[in-house]
């Protein structure tokens, strides 16, 4: 199936995110920040929550909020799209239908896992040749096969086996104090730099906005130990929300970027024009991205090169951090993973870079695996599933 | 040219740490607010039936000996003088449990530490504003 006005069926993807969102509220965000043409509709009489300017647009249409869709789109009385409403409302299950001009529109329950659906999500695009309807229904199945996975694997989870109960514990203990005695470092900076004023300038200023600085890393650190001790007991949550894949990635290579340059490493960043949006934690995933491109710059000696690439698969997202550093003997490879591990602690810090990034990325439902050969470098890989999780 | 007035608030502040109770009471003077110190959940339900005027606004630890900042709250939202008190609780205990734990306390927000006192403030700011203890157009 080819869509004129997406890339990779980007209208299936968002559709589908869409469906999964609980909030009507985020369903809008997803609407807002979507490229394909999108809609929520509430209840029996399909009330109209949100509909974004794309579905508008290709529809020739204004649709005013508030109102049941037939009276919200009075220029769009087609009989079949209204039957489809009530089906689809009724039956839980997606229907595809043809309107004019070759707009192919498909009409979704939603949430998508709800007994009874409390409205519906539509999506248009512009579709050519193929067998759309049945190449809809393989691809509804392959996705509904691919969450059942996502929510196994979630129930299987649990707690890592990266953390002893006991460490788990003294991990609580020692962050308590560590965060209290933080907060008071913190917070008698901030009065000196008050107190200051005028002479913030100065060499004693200085002094005190690096103090300040090392405060602000010990702080990072102090927020490693405490996610470790919540991924030990089990409890700790992602705080999902629509998200641009590829402005999580930006933001990650311009935070690295100024770090590989002042250690003399190459950086180079390969990115597809377009990225889909996920449901995820951007703090979370953000930071996963940030753990592993430290990693490759502080493992990696001035004159090498760095790189993160990404891509667009049918059903995850990809993305890869390389280095051409020192590697990893094979024999390591699967320690690498423990926390507070020598080797991953040989470059500075508490070596919990891995074992967080690869837990965030698994709670998003995704995959972190290393390819490493001494002396050549290593390659860490990240998929990231479209679809989250029904737990989400 | 803002049209903002500055509000000076009468705060009570219960933390049994003495290096956090020390700072606590710098940092709320150097903004110029009035403060009293408390060291644990026992003297606060005390100082909060006694007190004259009412204060403005509570900053509890979570977590004191006697009785702790959950429990002073949740006794403090069964009395006429703190049922709707704008209560902020500041922890240095760090999990989605201990949040939610204060909410059904009673506390108005939670707050973890380490943070800067800007961001305090700033949650302070909604809290009070949502309690009609402070309007838009003073500043704290």
């Amino acid at each position: 199936m080819v869509l004129r006005n997406s890339s990779s069926g980007g209208v299936l993807l968002d559709l589908n995110l869409a469906k999964a969102l609980r909030e009507p509220g985020l369903v809008a965000s997803l609407c807002d920040a979507s490229q394909e043409p999108l809609a929520l509709c509430y209840g029996p009489e399909h009330v109209l929550l949100h509909a974004n300017l794309g579905l508008q647009s290709l529809l020739g249409q204004r649709l005013a909020p508030g109102r049941p869709f037939k009276s919200a789109a009075p220029g769009l009385s087609n009989g079949r799209l209204h039957a489809a409403l009530d089906r689809v409302f009724g039956s839980g299950v997606t229907e595809h239908i043809e309107l004019f001009g070759g707009v192919s529109l498909w009409v979704a329950p939603w949430p998508a896992d709800a007994g009874d659906p409390s409205g519906v999500v539509l999506a248009a695009g512009k579709a050519v040749g193929g067998d759309r309807e049945q190449a809809l229904a393989r691809r509804e199945a392959e996705l509904a096969r691919r969450e059942a996975e996502l929510a196994a694997r979630e129930a299987r989870l649990g707690a890592p086996a990266a953390v002893s109960p006991l460490e788990t514990q003294v991990l609580g203990t020692v962050s308590y104090e560590l965060r209290s005695a933080l907060h008071v470092l913190m917070g008698y900076g901030s009065l000196l730099r008050r107190e200051l004023g005028a002479h913030a300038s100065t060499r004693a200023g200085g002094f005190l906005e690096r103090i300040l600085g090392v405060t602000g890393v010990l702080g990072q650190r102090v927020d490693d130990l405490i996610d470790l001790e919540l991924i030990g007991q089990g409890s700790f949550q992602l705080d999902r929300k629509p998200v641009a894949f590829g402005q999580v990635l930006e933001q990650a290579a311009v935070r690295v970027r100024d770090r590989a340059r002042r250690k003399g490493v190459q950086f180079e960043v390969v990115l597809p024009a377009r990225l889909p949006m996920l449901l995820a934690d951007e703090g979370k995933l953000g930071s996963a991205l940030d753990k592993l491109l430290d990693n490759a710059v502080k493992f990696t000696a001035a004159g090498g090169l760095v790189t993160l690439r990404a891509s667009a698969e049918a059903e995850h997202v990809a993305c890869q951090v390389g280095d051409t550093g020192v590697g990893i003997p094979a024999g390591q490879l699967l320690t690498i993973f423990d926390a507070f591990n020598g080797a991953a602690r040989a470059g500075g810090g508490l070596g919990l870079g891995l074992v967080l990034g690869r837990a965030y990325v698994e709670a998003h439902g995704g995959e972190l695996c290393l390819d490493s050969q001494v002396g050549l470098g290593t390659v860490c890989s990240i998929a990231l599933p479209l679809s989250p999780p029904r737990s989400a | 040219m803002t049209g903002t007035t500055r509000r000076h608030l009468n705060i009570l502040v219960a933390e049994d740490d003495e290096f956090t109770r020390e700072f606590m009471e710098a940092m709320l003077r150097q903004r110029g607010h009035e403060v009293v110190m408390m060291r644990d959940g026992r003297q606060l339900l005390e100082a909060v039936v006694k007190a004259e005027p009412r204060f403005d606004l509570l900053l509890v630890d979570a977590q004191m000996p006697h009785v702790d900042g959950m429990e002073a709250t949740r006794q403090l939202r069964r009395t006429l003088a703190g049922s709707t008190l704008p209560i902020v609780c500041v922890s240095a205990r760090a999990s989605g449990r201990s949040e939610a734990e204060g909410r059904e306390a009673g506390v108005d927000a939670y707050v973890t530490k380490p943070c800067w006192d800007e961001q305090l403030f700033a949650v302070i700011r909604d809290v009070l504003q949502a309690r009609g203890v402070l309007t838009a157009e003073e500043e704290i």
